[in-house]
């Protein structure tokens, strides 16, 4: 089911928004999960219910979000120019990993993410240094 | 016309919704990462609300852009290495909630009795 979590998640939802969230909510799910099927069938058929209703509730929210805040524009072009490259690098990775867990590729797309934490590091660091917010 | 005098110009002026309070609420005593703070949720509620994965990392994120909560690492865990923690902002918001909704009960609870006591 997590496969099937992770896919829809991948359909549904902005990039960005997988990019920074999507590991962690295929964890928790997955952990609620093996709770809920400890419970027996029906608390587990309820789960799956409840968690793909959540997911179908809250992916327009999160388009209108991707689509009208403008701090989801992929790379801002009054950054400086490290921070600018360093973020476009991390963009196309993630552009990557969805394209890696949409074909079902998963070693691909775990290999991607860890990278992609370094990526991130690196990007706070720089941010860090010339002293932007988060 | 009908005027809102608003006492808190400074703060988010909308009741906050019941998922929203439930994290703030659920972050003011320690941080926590996701599946803990679903598990609060619940005990918080007295498992009246179950909270789903994507309706609790759509409220998150909502709360990190508004600054009221912060992402961080947690390095003394090996899984579920982002945690959760209220921020200042947060904090203000969560006490104005909590008095907003005591106001109301205070104001509500001589009014109910009233009526008990005249059926």
């Amino acid at each position: 089911m997590s496969h099937v979590y992770q896919v829809l998640l991948a359909l549904l939802y902005p990039h960005r928004y997988v990019a920074i969230f999507g590991q962690e909510m295929l964890a928790v799910f997955a952990q609620v999960a093996a709770e809920q099927r400890k419970r027996g069938r029906a608390a587990y058929l309820l789960f799956v219910i409840r968690e793909i209703a959540g997911l179908a509730r809250s992916a327009p929210l999160q388009w209108k979000t991707a689509i009208f805040d403008p701090r989801e524009f992929a790379v801002n072009q009054s950054l400086p120019e490290e921070v600018q490259e360093c973020q476009a690098r991390l963009n196309t990775a993630n552009g990557e990993m969805l394209r890696a867990i949409a074909t079902g590729d998963f070693a691909t797309a775990r290999r991607l993410s860890e990278s992609d934490y370094s990526q991130r590091d690196k990007l706070q660091t720089l941010r860090k240094k010339y002293g932007l917010a988060e | 016309m009908r005027q809102v005098v608003s006492t808190q110009d400074e703060l988010h002026n909308k009741p906050l919704t019941e998922p929203v309070l439930l994290i703030l609420a659920s972050l003011a005593r320690e941080p926590l990462h996701g599946y803990a703070l679903m598990k609060d949720i619940e005990t918080l509620s007295q498992g009246r609300v179950r909270i789903s994965t994507g309706t609790l990392y759509g409220a998150l994120r909502r709360l990190l852009d508004d600054g009221w909560i912060e992402r961080f690492e947690q390095e003394d865990t090996a899984r579920d290495k982002q945690a959760y923690r209220l921020t200042g902002a947060g904090r203000k918001q969560l006490q104005a909630e909590i008095a907003r909704m005591s106001q109301i009960v205070k104001a509500a609870s001589p009014r109910l009795r009233a009526v008990r006591s005249n059926i």
